[in-house]
């Protein structure tokens, strides 16, 4: 370690902006809360739910179910909604979100105002002393010194803005100064502390940003919350039924923004006051002043509020900081929830403004990714950062147990947002969420060993702070990729799949049918899973994080290669593309059992082949991850890497002697010697690149797990990767050091060219076929089944029937007077032609949520439409029994259609017009 | 002959506490109200970013003025009607008439009182309360017998 590198920064900085965020995306949330659309039809602000009520949404139904409502007829809701429903006017919200914002910035500018006022402090004039602290504390503008007389105890303060500070010192500092004059040194010194360390604009930034957020958001969305969920409890209304979980999901977020806030600034303060002793302390305080009188016995909860560390922690910090340097639970805990709230809430922020949600959602997870990166991240490379100074080992489980925490308040987090569990509680796989623990944990373990594997080896090449970001860029990476999956498709393993096992299958069957002579697979589960490859391609992101997970240990490396350790990159690459083989024969003998004639060797064989390929690729690459019970992390993702690539290899060539390979052949059984199949791209492209991101992932996500188990089985081991570096060192061989640089070049290299999407012609394939949609639900009740008939008559259904009834009406009459006549005049086919336009084509307005209803309707329209063709048709060529045929067939489709009629108004009498009271959103 | 509340507080200071001369000085910026609201309320709030050591050093003037002022709302009648709000203008500072020998009495046992909870010593309580008596006298001076005499009970 150079000792000219400079401490890397605690990143609280980071935190406070953290902080600032999620008021600043929850305020957007709350007041679009507030600001609902207003239905044009039944004038309730209401999100316009008659248009998705129509739709065949349900309260009562699951979040996946109302998704599909919104999805099965895109047209007809866009043009429901075109019609009734009137979004609230975007600058109310805007309005209130910029209003927040310009208060907060008031407050901020009154708040120094009002500490410094006349009626409170009397001008106190830097004399030589003071300047002289100035001096030393290196500050280019010197702050203004007040005095206030009352106050008692020994004490200072700094507050002020930007560029204007103000230090008070109190009466009682003032009384003790002549008989101590080293406690007035040091009390002083620790407020100009502050100031060089920039504390006090961004503290007083979050004060005043919370107490404007707290009283003019917070609590009015609090009650607003709770007034709904009291008077749901009696509504009549289904739909206060429905929401009440998802109104009490918003309550609890209210209060938990208020603990997470109040806690994290706390917890933040602390460490700024704790930076601010040491740096005192660095510019000659006499440390006897961090010795009150009466310290005071402060309970556990008082801790954790108090914006002041304990006096015994912080005279105990200013001769051991290894504290400062430890990774705790509580802020990663917050940084999670915060990060994932600021992620997940932020297209509600920027809704208000009117950006379009759908780019900001993609660049959502990038802005939680950048803070947790900057603060958790920070945090573990800081912790070994310090261990690597002193020569202190880290503890072994330090970045799972880190990761641990980040990962448990990202889960709780993304369980205060709407997006899983629509409105319920939980969402429908609730274990999904395990994954977000996993997302945090991983990651953080990962960067954790990056950060020792790299400090320990002791290299002297780069500034620290140079690997320390560029490792943070890594993780942001990696952080960011996974993130950006869990946000689309992930987020479909928690609330369900909008298309069930069954419809894919069926689309599997018809874009590749089974060969004819041996009849569908025999294990289906491999097509299931080939489906659930789908969810990881086409993902550079995911491409880059594979790369950077790999690439760190080689990396690493370049610093002070070690042959002990290239071998057991080399042993576990090795390993696992043994054992992608082993699992490569086995599947290949299973198939083999099941070739069938040559002509039928493409098709659902050939799909069946190619996804055992990449299962048993991605497979034997995962399980590399069992080797970290013995080697660091990164050295496993290492070996994981190579081992993809040797494992792929593997199968190409067996590939390529297909047919020379006895009860191992699978596409042909005629011995021709090495036949590359270059021609296949999907081995390199489609295998090559899950076994690259998922296996090497997968390696990880075992490895980490693999590593908390081990650690928590046998705490305190020695890391044999570790003593193994200390004892290397290879700066005498340059040929090894340029191998290190050529294959990690070699393997960013690779994992960027596999970022070629799967398979193009079968992604366009399958975008041809349209992919079903599971059909809706039955209604959770009858009551909500009648307001989705009463909704579908009020947003549409009610004109469309009307239309048509009078248009039978017309061409009845012009039939009737006109017979004969009408015929050549034009005012007949007129009628038919009116009757034919309004039979609408079938997309035009959502189905009848009734089941024999919209049987009825959709023959009803498909006749008529059918008979007034005819009609048209008859008169052109004169003919009269065709005519009269139609004619009929109109007057059945007329009394069917009334008999329907009345059978809807049947079953929606008993429950009056349709929602009385607004209803809430749906999700 | 009337004498200034702050003139006293001043010269009593300088003469037990000297100390806390400084701060006894910088009072004098604000009106009476609003020095006697400020040392009624020796506050411990914990501000972002400050430095306490939680402490009480400044003890002998808060004393002082506190006990001042009871007597003066005492002698005018304005016992419980405290202070017209914050935002009031500021007022010339008060006054002590010449006192009766009761009254004295009175400022002798309050401060003897109220010492010890703001961290004065016995024995400089002894002290101050000396002090501050035979200043009053000095400067004040004593009331003849027809001067309205204190409830000593109501203190």
């Amino acid at each position: 370690m150079r000792p000219a590198d400079r401490e890397p920064a605690p990143g609280t900085t980071a935190r406070f902006v953290l902080l600032i965020a999620v008021m600043a995306v929850s305020t957007g949330y709350m007041v679009t809360e507030g600001w609902l659309p207003q239905d044009r039809s039944s004038g309730h602000v209401d999100e316009g739910l008659g248009c998705l009520l129509a739709a065949g949404a349900d309260p009562g139904a699951g979040h996946l179910d109302n998704e599909l409502a919104m999805m099965r007829y895109p047209r007809a809701l866009a043009d429901c909604t075109h019609h009734y429903v009137v979004p609230a006017p975007w600058w109310w919200s805007a309005s209130i979100v910029a209003g927040v914002a310009i208060l907060a910035w008031l407050l901020y500018l009154f708040l120094p105002a009002w500490k410094g006022r006349r009626g409170r402090v009397v001008p106190f004039e830097a004399d030589a002393e003071l300047r002289d602290l100035v001096r030393i504390a290196g500050l280019e503008h010197a702050p203004r010194f007040v005095l206030d007389p009352a106050a008692s105890r020994v004490g200072a303060v700094v507050f002020g803005r930007r560029g204007r500070y103000t230090v008070r010192l109190s009466g009682g500092l003032i009384v003790r100064r002549a008989a101590e004059p080293e406690l007035f040194r040091a009390v002083v010194l620790h407020e100009l502390a502050h100031l060089r360390n920039g504390d006090v604009p961004v503290t007083y930034a979050t004060v005043a940003l919370w107490r404007v957020f707290a009283a003019t958001v917070l609590l009015p969305f609090a009650v607003y919350e709770a007034k709904l969920l009291v008077e749901g409890v009696d509504s009549e209304n289904p739909f206060a039924a429905g929401t009440r979980p998802a109104t009490a999901r918003d309550l609890t977020l209210a209060a938990f923004l208020l603990v997470l806030v109040i806690l994290a600034r706390a917890d933040v303060l602390r460490v700024r006051e704790a930076y601010a002793d040491r740096t005192a302390a660095g510019w000659g305080a006499d440390p006897r002043a961090w010795t009150p009188v009466k310290a005071g016995v402060v309970r556990r909860l008082g801790r954790l509020l108090s914006p002041h560390p304990h006096w015994a922690e912080r005279r105990r910090w200013l001769t051991d900081p290894a504290p400062l340097y430890g990774v705790a639970a509580l802020p990663l805990f917050l940084t999670g929830a915060a990060a994932m709230l600021v992620a997940g809430l932020l297209p509600d922020l920027t809704g208000t403004f009117h950006i379009p949600g759908h780019a900001v959602r993609r660049a959502a997870p990038a802005v939680g990714t950048a803070l947790m990166t900057l603060i958790a991240g920070r945090a573990v490379w800081r912790a070994a950062w310090y261990a690597g100074r002193h020569g202190t080992a880290t503890p072994r489980r330090q970045g799972a147990i880190a990761g641990f925490w980040l990962g448990v308040g990202m889960v709780a987090g993304e369980s205060m947002l709407s997006r899983t569990a629509g409105t319920h509680l939980l969402p429908r796989h609730p274990l999904a969420l395990l994954i977000v623990l996993a997302i945090g944990l991983v990651t953080l373990a990962w960067t954790a060993e990056c950060a020792a594997l790299w400090l320990r080896s002791g290299g002297r090449r780069f500034s620290d702070n140079l690997v320390i970001w560029l490792g943070l860029a890594l993780m942001a990476t990696v952080l960011a990729a996974w993130l950006a999956w869990w946000q689309a498709p992930g987020l479909l393993l928690a609330t369900g799949n909008m298309v069930t096992h069954g419809q894919l299958r069926t689309l599997i069957d018809r874009i590749a049918p089974p060969p004819a002579a041996t009849g569908p697979y025999r294990w289906p589960a491999v097509l299931d899973a080939m489906q659930g490859l789908y969810w990881f391609a086409d993902r550079w992101s995911l491409t880059a994080a594979s790369a950077a997970l790999w690439s760190w240990s080689l990396f690493a490396r370049l610093r002070g290669a070690d042959r002990p350790r290239t071998r057991v990159v080399a042993v576990v690459a090795v390993s696992g593309a043994l054992l992608t083989l082993v699992l490569t024969a086995a599947a290949r003998a299973q198939l083999h059992t099941w070739m069938p004639p040559m002509a039928q060797r493409f098709g659902q064989y050939f799909y069946v082949y190619l996804g055992l390929m990449t299962l048993t690729a991605v497979a034997g690459t995962a399980l590399t991850g069992l080797s970290a019970l013995r080697w660091t992390l990164p050295t496993v993702l290492a070996g994981a890497g190579f081992s993809a690539l040797l494992g792929v290899a593997g199968q190409f060539v067996l590939a390529s002697l297909d047919g020379c390979l006895g009860p191992l052949n699978v596409t042909s059984t005629t011995c021709v010697g090495w036949r590359p199949l270059w021609s296949v791209r999907e081995i390199p492209h489609f295998v090559a690149y899950f076994a690259v991101t998922l296996g090497i992932a997968g390696a990880g996500l075992l490895g980490a797990v693999v590593r908390l188990l081990a650690g928590a089985w046998r705490p305190g081991r020695e890391d044999p990767a570790a003593s193994g570096a200390r004892e290397g060192g290879d700066g005498r061989r340059p040929w090894l050091r340029l191998t290190g640089i050529a294959l990690a070049l070699a393997a960013v290299a690779a994992g960027t060219a596999l970022a070629v999407p799967a398979p193009a012609g079968k992604g366009a394939a399958a975008q041809a076929v349209t992919v079903p949609l599971a059909a809706p639900e039955p209604p959770s009740s009858p009551k909500i089944h009648a307001w989705q008939l009463i909704a579908w008559l009020r947003y549409g259904g009610g004109s469309m029937t009307n239309r048509l009834l009078r248009d039978f009406q017309t061409y009845d009459q012009v039939f009737s007077e006109a017979h004969g006549g009408g015929i050549t005049d034009g005012s007949l086919k007129a009628a038919c032609a009116a009757v034919q336009a309004d039979t609408y084509p079938p997309d035009r307005y959502f189905p009848v949520p009734d089941i024999a209803l919209q049987r009825t309707w959709a023959s009803v329209l498909a006749q008529v439409r059918g008979s007034a063709g005819d009609c048209a048709a008859a008169l052109d060529a004169h003919d009269m029994t065709r005519l009269l045929m139609a004619t009929r067939s109109m007057l059945t489709e007329q009394q069917t259609l009334m008999a329907m009629l009345k059978r809807l108004e049947q079953s929606i009498k008993p429950y009056g017009t349709g929602p009385s009271s607004p209803p809430r959103r749906l999700h | 002959m009337a004498v200034r509340v702050r003139d006293v507080v001043r010269e009593v200071v300088t003469e037990v506490a000297p100390q806390e001369l400084p701060v006894a000085e910088a009072l004098e910026a604000f009106d009476d109200d609003t020095i006697v609201r400020r040392l009624s309320h020796p506050g411990r709030r914990r501000e972002p970013l400050g430095f306490g050591l939680g402490e009480l050093v400044v003890t002998v003037t808060p004393v002082l003025w506190i006990v001042l002022d009871e007597l003066i709302r005492k002698i005018t009648g304005q016992v419980g009607k405290r202070l017209s709000g914050r935002w009031r203008r500021k007022r010339p500072p008060r006054t002590i008439p010449p006192l009766s020998r009761a009254q004295l009495e009175l400022v002798r046992r309050r401060v003897l009182e109220l010492a010890p909870a703001r961290g004065v010593e016995a024995r400089q309580a002894e002290a101050l309360a000396d002090s501050l008596v035979a200043h009053l006298v000095l400067t004040a001076g004593e009331a003849d017998g027809d001067t309205p005499a204190i409830d000593d009970a109501a203190g």
